[in-house]
């Protein structure tokens, strides 16, 4: 796990490994894990009887009841599941700096808490590459790759959330949580990959990841404002009332992406840059993917 | 420079150069406002922040340019004001216009290219007229009559009212040489607003280089421009000047200051000339400001002559240059001498050296023996030297007695004595100046006494060396014998003897004296020989003689020690010759005139002025422009300022 040093400090890696992720709703999986399911299966932990029907395997009728009570039995146990984990990290240039750092740590966290809990992380960059949409990740000998596959990775390309989800779920056909990292500079495209997503049967978390310098200049100042991605241009005079219409529209595009993901059942989590990895993590406990002690 | 329809001009333009701060103050100010290419994660949403203010950005450019403007208008205001911009007003001149012209002894000073500072005011004066609004096709004649005042030691009106334009021109290309001295510049603009307070309206143009206090207040509807005539200050004179005669020493001595103008230090030479004879030169590194005092002594000539201190070598003020005094011959007395048969020696030696010395009248002095003593003439000064007179031959006069002493004397002589050491002496006393008797051991000695006398040393208690006086003999005794005495004795002897004939001497004193300042009363010492009835003449040293007259001039007058004889004339300066009598009573006497007024310098106080163009005149009006001006920059600067650091406070 060499490759988590690249963003973690070992104290930090102590710490995360303390920490798993619980989902509010029970997962559905097709693969054992080590995570309770709301299906009852062979896992170890017992949930109740059940009248004995012909077939079931003998090695689940409870004995102990039928000789006490004379009743053929069998017992249930929750089935243990693993977690499917879809973490969509927004590597547009737009992201470059303080943002990028940060979202970059927080999947990097989520994702390596479930590799150590055996759970299935799959990374998709946005955009996405090209020839690997998608790379899959399981086991905990997989953490440091995925860290480090987090930390190399350069800030490239254009924001185009919606198409790039599309090429995403064309390769993930299974239900999961899919966490979503972007600065959603470009909320229509924003939505769309998000709805994307949600349609397709996942629980999604967007973490909007958020930098107040991104609106602090300098008063007096005569800009030629140029875009990082598209490289548009405009000219801008740094008054106080535009400094304070610009903070006020970036104030609002934040609410009306909140608002947006309420209504359609999307957890939303906003993580300024100054907040610390672990007071983002925290805050992710009343999202669908809580995170707690082990 | 014509601005708006006006003319202007500037008192320093070489200020101008300031507007070159307005290059980098532009460059700056595109510099700091220029637009910085900044990188910024989405544009979209300053796009989207951009429109609601838009307006006030435009307000913000405004604001900025406006500063840009303010801060180059406020260094413009600046620098003119630092320039003495001054407008040159249209000459639209309907009021009459009075010429006042300064014409006091600075004016002689030469301005550039050798023209007299005086020449250079009528040029302008002459301008004025030229600029006047004029009618008729040929311009004879002016629209409104002009006058001309010059100002002299007393104010004369030049040019009566008049609109002959040819006439007014001609009169000032006339005028004569500037005066010799100061003049009264008030008196001559009184006079000019006396004549302009019977005119409506009155422009009076006052022309003059020298510090001037204008009037406060003017009468109503009349206008005062002053302007200067000359810039030049390069000028090194003599301001001072003394010569008096040495008490003891047949010699002057001669005090000088000479004065530097210039505005750096200039070397200048003194030349020392009595009679033709250059007797001494000095290279002085001359420092602008005070006057520096030169001191030099100089041998009484034998003849009178005349002492000429000059400055050679050119500067733009020759009328300083050069002082002259008359040195009398001092007072020479003569001598006879008084012996037994031969002169002795030591007596004989020690009044060839007085001669030399020049101390002596050689060719009256003379020796007689004791026994011609009667038929000899008078002396000033009759040395009895060892030897007894035949009785009933002293005749009232001035007697030297030296030892031994014999015969009949105004005194008495009293025992021998044996020991003679002088142990006191009035050392005080003029006769014993510069003695040292003290233990003078002399060979043999009479101690003497007698009415009236007064002892001035001792030997043995006893009087040996006296002075007195006794039925008209005023006399001098020393009763002790040089020769063969001790040293001491022997060097002092010849001064003792010095000071007894000159003490006693009655020599005829000069009647003038060295040098008469102008403006003082000529007053002579002494009755002049030939009577007080004289004719003065004088002349001046100043080579060009561009002054007037009185640098050259001749009258008679009564010159007289009792009554207020003759007047010295302001500004003169140079040789002065007096005769009395005529034929072989005839006596002339010379002196010297000085004008060494302290006070006299040719710094102009004002600029230049310059020369009205066609149809403009030029005014010195610029304080209230550049107080405007000053304010103005203030205000832009302020303004500039409140601009730069205005912020808007946004609506909430």
């Amino acid at each position: 796990m060499n490759g988590a040093a690249a963003l973690f400090t070992p104290e930090e890696l102590k710490r995360l490994d303390r920490l798993r992720i619980r989902r509010r709703r029970r997962a559905v999986s097709e693969q054992m894990g080590d995570r309770r399911s709301a299906r009852a299966g062979s896992g170890v932990l017992f949930q109740d009887h059940r009248d004995y029907v012909p077939g079931d395997d003998l090695r689940y009728v409870d004995w102990n009841v039928y000789a006490r009570l004379g009743d053929m039995v069998v017992k249930r146990f929750e089935a243990e599941e693993n977690l499917d984990l879809l973490l969509c990290v927004d590597r547009s240039l737009s992201m470059t700096g303080a943002k990028s750092l940060k979202a970059r740590r927080i999947a990097a966290a989520l994702g390596y808490i479930a590799l150590a809990h055996l759970d299935r992380v799959r990374l998709a960059w946005l955009p996405v590459s090209p020839s690997l949409p998608v790379t899959i990740h399981r086991g905990r000998a997989r953490a440091g790759a995925l860290v480090e596959a987090l930390a190399r990775e350069p800030d490239e390309g254009t924001t185009a959330h919606g198409n790039d989800i599309t090429k995403v779920l064309s390769v993930v056909k299974r239900r999961g949580t899919a966490v979503v990292l972007s600065d959603f500079y470009d909320p229509e495209n924003a939505v769309a990959a998000l709805a994307a997503l949600r349609s397709q049967g996942m629980e999604v978390l967007a973490i909007h990841v958020l930098d107040v310098a991104d609106v602090e200049l300098t008063e007096g100042d005569s800009l030629l404002a140029v875009d990082r991605e598209t490289g548009a241009e405009v000219k801008v005079d740094v008054t106080p009332a535009f400094l304070q219409s610009l903070r006020q529209t970036w104030h609002r595009r934040a609410e009306s992406l909140e608002r947006w993901c309420v209504t359609r059942e999307v957890m939303y989590q906003r993580v300024e840059v100054s907040t610390s990895l672990w007071d983002a993590l925290s805050a992710m406990l009343g999202t669908a993917i809580a995170v707690g002690a082990r | 420079m014509t601005m708006v329809g006006l003319q202007f001009e500037l008192g320093a333009p070489l200020a101008l150069w300031g507007l070159a701060a307005a290059l980098p103050i532009t460059l700056l100010h595109l510099y700091f406002r220029r637009r910085k290419r900044v990188l910024v994660p989405f544009v979209p949403l300053l796009a989207e922040s951009r429109g609601p203010v838009r307006r006030e950005a435009r307000f913000k450019r405004l604001r900025d340019a406006t500063a840009l403007f303010a801060r180059l208008l406020g260094l413009a205001a600046a620098v003119f004001a630092l320039g003495g911009l001054r407008p040159v007003e249209a000459h639209r001149v309907h009021a009459d216009v009075f010429l006042v012209i300064d014409a006091d002894v600075t004016t002689a000073a030469r301005e550039e290219a050798g023209v007299l500072r005086l020449g250079r005011g009528l040029a302008l004066a002459q301008d004025w007229v030229r600029s006047i609004d004029r009618t008729g096709e040929r311009g004879e004649r002016l629209e409104v009559p002009v006058s001309v005042f010059l100002a002299e030691a007393t104010p004369r009106l030049l040019l009566a009212p008049t609109k002959d334009r040819a006439l007014a021109l001609r009169t000032l290309g006339q005028l004569p040489a500037p005066a010799p001295s100061s003049t009264d510049l008030g008196a001559a603009l009184g006079m000019a607003l006396d004549a302009a307070a019977r005119s409506e309206k009155a422009e009076i143009v006052l022309l003059t280089s020298r510090a001037f206090a204008a009037p406060r207040e003017l009468p109503a509807g009349v206008r005062l421009t002053v302007q200067g005539m000359g810039t030049t200050r390069e000028n090194q004179g003599i301001v001072g000047f003394v010569v008096e005669r040495l008490r003891d020493e047949p010699a002057y001595r001669v005090r000088l200051a000479v004065r530097n103008d210039a505005a750096t230090k200039r070397e200048r030479t003194l030349r020392i000339q009595i009679g033709d004879e250059v007797v001494d030169e000095k290279t002085a590194q001359l420092e602008p400001g005070p006057a520096i005092d030169v001191e030099l002594q100089v041998p009484a000539p034998r003849e009178g002559t005349w002492l000429t201190c000059s400055l050679p070598g050119n500067d733009r003020f020759p009328a300083d240059d050069r002082v002259d005094a008359w040195l009398s011959p001092l007072p020479r007395p003569s001598v006879l001498v008084v012996h037994g048969g031969a002169v002795r020696p030591y007596t004989s030696a020690v009044l060839a050296a007085l001669a030399a010395e020049g101390s002596l009248d050689e060719e009256r002095s003379g020796f007689v023996s004791a026994r011609n003593f009667a038929k000899a003439a008078a002396r000033d000064v009759t040395i009895v030297d060892g030897v007894a007179v035949p009785a009933g031959t002293l005749r009232p006069g001035a007697y030297v007695f030296i030892g031994p002493l014999a015969g009949r004397l105004p005194f008495e002589t009293s025992r021998a004595v044996k020991s003679p050491l002088i142990w006191r002496t009035e050392a005080n006393h003029p006769l014993m100046r510069d003695l040292d008797f003290r233990r003078a051991f002399v060979v043999q000695g009479q101690a003497v006494r007698g009415p009236g006398m007064r002892s001035l040393a001792f030997a043995e208690g006893l009087p040996v060396i006296a002075e007195g006086e006794r039925d008209g003999v005023r006399y001098v005794v020393m009763g002790l014998d040089p020769q063969g005495s001790a040293l001491p004795a022997q060097a002092a002897w010849p001064r003792f003897l010095r000071n007894a004939i000159l003490r006693l001497a009655v020599a005829p004193v000069a009647p003038l004296k060295p040098f008469y300042h102008s403006g003082d009363v000529l007053r002579p010492l002494t009755s002049l020989p030939g009577g007080p009835d004289a004719n003065v003449a004088w002349e001046g040293p100043v080579a060009d003689a561009v002054l007037r007259p009185q640098w050259r001039g001749q009258r008679s007058a009564r010159i007289d020690p009792g009554v207020v004889a003759w007047h010295v004339p302001p500004g003169a300066s140079g040789r002065c010759a007096i005769t009395t009598g005529e034929g072989d009573n005839g006596w002339t006497g010379h002196t010297g005139l000085f004008d060494g007024d302290a006070e006299r310098t040719i710094v102009p106080a004002r600029p230049a002025g310059q020369a009205p163009g066609d149809g403009v005149v030029h005014t010195e009006t610029g304080t209230a422009w550049r107080r405007g001006l000053i304010a103005a920059a203030l205000l832009l600067l302020l303004l500039d300022l409140a601009l730069t650091f205005h912020r808007r406070k946004p609506k909430r």
